[in-house]
């Protein structure tokens, strides 16, 4: 904002080049426009949604560096729960079985599903083991004879006693099979998307697939329920259609908006014109470079419209101020009603003359503040940050190439009564400003300056509880009565074992299941372990299920239910597992710790996770990093077998993790450590352009100060309303103080100027009201009708988002006009006397 | 759970035979090293490459420190015995707890093992706990201390000059005292252990080869001793000894794998062999007053005598489930667990056994009568529970 009026008089040699270039050839400008949004609008139309579980996850982490490691092995955490619940309450009869039965076939048919992993009590995947006199019995779940979908077959009392043994010997009472046995539930997995084939997931096909499941067997007799990655997917794709409502429904009211503050319908509509162009080319852009619409991610185009339409908003100030005065709004009602305007022409000429620096560097700042966020490395917020810059970007070209050149074509009607409309909008609010003035006295200021210390402090405090992830069951971006999150309580309720799985991956040599000891000693104490942390409810692996089977082959005496030194032995009690027991892998130099925890809260993560690496700390087992001691290893033992030599390691490596618990710890993790980080850049690359703009530190101080309250104030909200910190929220915060600072950007360069012209703080803070207060009120009205709307939606996160941007949005207003010049007053002028 | 069909009746020997069968097929598949002739334990990440060695040694289990553990009172508990006025109970990881009202629990903190503890025995204040690895603990202060007075883990081929043997590192299954100073701990292979010090040394002794056949019992039909091939063979295989108990009168029996049985009338110092009606194994003996004992095991058989062994009775139980501990009462009367939580209770010597269950069902190692006999405390799998029959 350097040198706005300097500009106007005597332009540098830049602006003249930039307006002869625009303003010379302004057809073709309007030419290369149209042409260019003719080649988006094709692109745009290309868009896809696209969704990945794989976005979501902070792919570099330690833990997802297993969860990539393993994947195949043992699956990954993009489960479907398919609960089939009788409602008479009892799973024991002969259309519920055959449900069942028909619902895990018709489970196979589903795209992407992995047909191994399909687990349900008629797969043969589950099985029970019982000691009997001469050794073992062991078998599927369902007997062989069990037909319920053969013709003319009838259950019997008996079978139905049968299965339910059966059910209890198999310990799947509580996972499988709900704990009151009123329903049963199909476990399928989605094949890893990406690696070798790139395997790229429709989850929006597979959620219908699932949702024409649902249609096929809820009757009255039965109920089924669906939870998993693939459902919320296309649940949250259903109701982000509600969006495209929104839109309609924010360009109505920012339009409406601009007519009353511009008095011209003309004037309104080429501003709500230019965003949606801004918005249309950001589309395209969106799939030039291969992106697809995510449901996480559709309310970037809302935030591009607002910001393009608050910039939008100064560059038709800025023309009135030329067309109805003749220059700069300032003086007396009196004074100004003598000037005279100029033509539009000219008009947009000088608007575009003064806006051009300062425009972009507020919208620079903005592109800045979003980059900030390509910090975090999570696919989808990358993608967020790419969006949103790209996004500012463009709106610098329509914002403050289009529209200028679109407005000199502009010939108002009733000019004089729009001017006359102008001058009582001018004088409307002096009594308001005149007492925002008074904020900048040095009595006021201080009083303002130690209120705002006071809210910032405990703010602060109480921000500090936000908590990390989510708290409720199910997923807090539906709201708790849409009908996943619904299936998801009762499916927590009936099966309280099923649905939150952390997984650890001990790696060791080959074969370690049969010929080490150590390592099946060090993971049987660390699943004890771990079975002893609170929120931790059930534990499985290996070496407990080998204890089993080696009191098994002493006659079921409970006194040999432990693990045996000797090798011999020791591969007696093992080898009867198969990988699709999901307990090891082929050569069992790998071998998952299965736990399934109460809830997902961020505090049984952490406690769980901190568990975790207590234990592998204090015993040695834990190679450090990303380290995959399976592979060096099972290299090792290759190598030494080459050479006629034998290999023998009780090296175990307990990795960290997998399981749908095992992601939401990665993304935990990151988004605290991020957290912190990206406000600090963020702050930082704020500093630096006001300090580029304004030449003073302390400036940038007054600027930046408030910002800092109100992100406080945003987090505190944040646990107020009950808002986790996770993935989709993090960015909020940061999107709020882009473009929060705007307002300071606007005020300040007007004090500026005055200040610079010699007129006192108070008089130069006043003046910056008169000539800017209202365009600055009707930007964060603009701004936050533009999302305010969302709080309407049909997804919580939506809403969420929305209340917190609105927030965000006007509480940055108010602290610019009553923090900015009180902090000006300390910082800048403490010494002038008023 | 893969391909654990049904398997036919196999020995340990056989066993041990076809494991040995399958590891040398394992090897030549996956062509890694042998695992009979593996190195030592201690080699773990001596030669690793890119994985880095791990700072801290794998904690032999049988010499580390029991671990304080919230859920213990949840955990496998094999055992429960009064000392002092305080129960006992002892099971996996070297897990011991006590409780001085039946219904509050603590662990011992400090139990020098992490060995699985089978059994317990104690007599005043004197406790001994015996377990895997030839573990024996003592402890003279109704198990608030507890010091290691034996251990024998399996140790690799190599590690000690002797080939293989799967004796070595036996489970300890039963453990006796007749009194402070004299004691005996019993078995897997016919493990042997007696002590006349209060466990300071304990000697072992082959008491299946000094074994005699026991003489014909008047009357007997002699369908029930051994005849001396038939006793070679036994010998050979060595079975378990699984339990060891007392009668009032001080005559000492033996139950183990495969209907075996061994008695002694002078304490301990002469060992008789006998055999049970039944081929089946017994997991448990608990001694009468006079010279009744009832045994009890596999698919819930269970036999009494009143001549320690000349004659058996066969108790009918109901049942096909493993009866896998048990109690005296007063008056010849006896509780017996066993698996699926299954409870089997006579009041008195005369009358027939009535069965209850605890839930959830878990298989249960013991009992123990508590409020003079009006309810139980159990142990098993799921750890303690209190039992109380209808």
């Amino acid at each position: 904002m350097a040198g706005s009026i300097k500009a106007v008089d005597n332009p540098s040699a830049f602006h003249r080049l930039a307006e002869r270039a625009i303003f010379g050839n302004r057809i073709v400008v309007l030419a290369l426009f149209a042409l260019v949004t003719v080649a988006m609008c094709w692109f745009a139309a290309q868009l896809r949604v696209d969704a990945g579980f794989k976005k979501q996850i902070p792919l570099a982490h330690e833990y997802m560096q297993t969860f990539l490691d393993y994947e195949k092995e043992f699956g990954g955490a993009n489960r479907i729960l398919i609960a089939v619940m009788a409602k008479n309450g009892d799973m024991f009869s002969q259309p519920f079985m055959q449900t069942m039965e028909r619902m895990t076939q018709d489970v196979k048919t589903i795209d992407n599903v992995d047909e191994a992993r399909i687990r349900s009590i008629f797969t043969p995947n589950v099985r029970f083991v019982e000691v009997v006199e001469d050794g073992f019995a062991g078998g599927n779940v369902i007997p062989q004879d069990f037909t319920p979908n053969a013709e003319g077959f009838e259950a019997t009392r008996e079978q139905f006693a049968t299965i339910k043994a059966n059910i209890e010997k198999a310990n799947i009472v509580g996972r499988l099979v709900a704990k009151d046995f009123s329903g049963a539930m199909v476990w399928a997995e989605l094949v890893p998307e990406g690696g070798e084939g790139q395997v790229k997931l429709d989850y929006q096909k597979v959620a219908a697939q699932l949702e024409a499941i649902r249609a096929k067997y809820e009757n009255d007799a039965t109920s089924v329920h669906i939870i998993g990655f693939a459902k919320m997917v296309g649940d949250i794709s259903d109701g982000a259609r509600s969006v495209i409502l929104f839109f309609f429904l924010t360009i109505a009211f920012t339009w409406i908006l601009l007519f009353l503050y511009s008095s011209s319908v003309k004037l309104a509509s080429l501003t709500v014109f230019c965003a949606l162009i801004a918005v249309l080319w950001m589309l395209g852009a969106l799939r030039l470079l291969g992106f697809g619409i995510d449901p996480m991610n559709m309310l970037t185009p809302f935030l591009i419209f607002a910001i393009a339409v608050s910039h939008g908003e100064q560059m038709i100030n800025r023309f009135r101020g030329e067309i109805f005065f003749g220059g700069l709004e300032e003086g007396s009602v009196e004074e100004l009603s003598q000037r005279r305007g100029v033509d539009a022409q000219t008009a947009a000429r000088l608007a575009f003359r003064m806006l051009l620096v300062p425009g972009s560097v507020a919208l620079i700042a903005g592109c800045i503040g979003f980059a900030t966020i390509l910090i975090i490395p999570i696919q989808i917020i990358y993608e967020l940050a790419i969006t949103a810059t790209v996004g500012v970007a463009i709106t610098i070209l329509t914002d403050l190439v289009l529209l200028p050149v679109m407005l000199s074509f502009c010939k108002l009607r009733n000019l004089e009564k729009k001017r006359q409309y102008r001058l009582r909008q001018l004088t409307q609010f002096d009594k308001i400003w005149s007492l925002l003035a008074k904020f900048s006295r040095p009595v006021p200021a201080a009083i303002i300056i130690l209120i705002g210390l006071t809210i910032w402090f405990f703010a602060k405090q109480y921000g500090h509880q936000v908590m990390i992830g989510d708290a409720e069951k199910g997923v807090a971006e539906l709201r708790p009565e849409a009908r996943y999150n619904k299936d998801a309580v009762l499916i927590s309720e009936k099966f309280a074992l099923g649905v939150d799985m952390l997984n650890v991956i001990a790696e060791a040599q080959p074969s370690a299941c049969t010929t080490s000891y150590p390592v099946m000693e060090t993971m049987d104490r660390f699943a004890w372990h771990m079975r002893n942390v609170e929120g931790v409810e059930q534990v499985m692996t290996l070496p407990m299920a080998a204890k089993i089977v080696n009191a098994g082959w002493n006659e079921g005496n409970l006194r040999w239910r432990a693990l045996p030194r000797d090798p011999d032995t020791l591969r007696l009690a093992t080898q009867g597992f198969e990988t699709d027991s999901g307990l090891l892998n082929s050569d069992c130099s790998a071998m998952p710790i299965m736990m399934f925890l109460g809830d997902h809260r961020a505090t049984t993560i952490d406690r769980v996770v901190a568990a975790v690496k207590d234990f592998r700390e204090k015993n040695g087992a834990w190679a450090g990093g990303n380290a995959n001691v399976m592979k060096s290893l099972t290299e090792q033992a290759a190598a030494a077998t080459e050479k006629g030599e034998t290999f023998h390691s009780d090296q175990i490596n307990l990795r960290l993790a997998t399981g749908n618990v095992g992601v939401l710890a990665a993304i935990n993790d990151k988004v605290r450590e991020v957290d912190a980080v990206m406000l600090y850049l963020l702050y930082g690359a704020v500093f630096l352009m006001c300090l580029l703009s304004f030449r003073n530190p302390l400036a940038a101080l007054c600027i930046v100060l408030p910002l800092v309250l109100v992100t406080e104030l945003g987090h505190a909200l944040m646990v107020k309303l009950g808002i986790g910190l996770k993935v989709n929220t993090l960015t909020v915060v940061a999107l709020g103080v882009g473009i929060g600072v705007d307002y300071a950007i606007y005020i300040f360069a007007r004090m500026r100027e005055s200040m610079q012209a010699g007129a006192p703080l108070t008089e130069a803070y006043f003046a910056a009201l008169k000539t800017t207060g209202i365009a600055i009120f009707y930007t964060a009205l603009t701004l936050a009708v533009g999302v305010a709307m969302w709080i309407f939606s049909e997804l919580k996160f939506q809403a969420d988002m929305g209340l917190m941007l609105t927030f965000m949005f006007v509480v940055n207003m108010f602290a610019a006009l009553i923090f900015l010049p009180a902090l000006c007053r300390w910082l800048l002028r403490p010494f002038e006397k008023t | 759970m893969g391909r654990l069909g049904r398997t036919g009746v196999m020995s340990w020997r056989r066993l041990l035979l076809a494991s040995a069968l399958l590891s040398s097929m394992a090897v030549a598949q996956e062509s890694a090293a042998p695992a009979a002739a593996a190195a030592p334990a201690a080699v773990a990440g001596a030669s690793a490459g890119s994985a880095a060695a791990p700072a801290v040694a794998w904690p032999e289990p049988v010499g580390s420190k029991a671990e304080i553990m919230p859920l213990v009172t949840q955990s496998l508990l094999l055992d429960l015995v009064e000392s002092g006025n305080r129960a006992i109970a002892v099971g996996e990881r070297g897990a011991i707890v006590i409780s001085d009202d039946r219904s509050n629990w603590r662990q011992v903190a400090d139990v020098p093992t992490r060995a699985t503890l089978t059994a317990v025995s104690a007599v005043g204040n004197a406790v001994w706990a015996v377990g895997r690895d030839g573990v024996i603990l003592a402890s003279s202060d109704a198990g608030e201390h507890w010091q290691v007075q034996r251990k024998d883990p399996w140790q690799p081929p190599g590690a000690d000059a002797g080939p293989s043997d799967a004796r070595h590192g036996a489970p300890l299954l039963d453990v006796l005292f007749l009194d402070e100073r004299h004691g005996f701990a019993v078995g897997a292979y016919s493990l042997f252990l007696e002590t006349s010090d209060g466990g300071a040394t304990w000697g072992e002794r082959k008491i299946l080869a000094e074994a005699a056949p026991a003489a014909a019992a008047a009357g007997g039909s002699g369908k029930w001793t051994f005849s001396r091939e038939e006793l070679k063979i036994e010998d050979e295989s060595e079975p378990h000894f699984n339990a060891i108990a007392r009668t009032s009168d001080g005559s000492l029996l033996i139950a183990g794998e495969r209907g075996s049985l061994l008695r002694s009338r002078d304490n301990g110092a002469n060992w008789q062999r006998l055999k049970l009606p039944y081929d089946g194994s017994m997991f448990g003996a608990i001694g009468f007053e006079g010279q009744r004992v009832i045994v009890f095991g596999l698919r819930g058989h269970a036999f009494e005598t009143d001549d320690l062994g000349d004659n058996w009775k066969e108790l009918a139980t109901d049942t096909e489930l493993s009866l896998l501990g048990g109690t005296k009462l007063a008056n010849g009367g006896v509780a017996l667990v066993g698996a699926n939580g299954l409870v089997l209770l006579r009041r008195s010597a005369g009358e027939p056994l009535r069965a209850g269950a605890i839930d959830p069902a878990g298989a249960l190692a013991a009992i123990l009568g508590i409020e003079g006999g009006g309810a139980f405390l159990v142990a098993g799998e799921n750890g303690i529970a209190r039992y109380q029959p209808r």
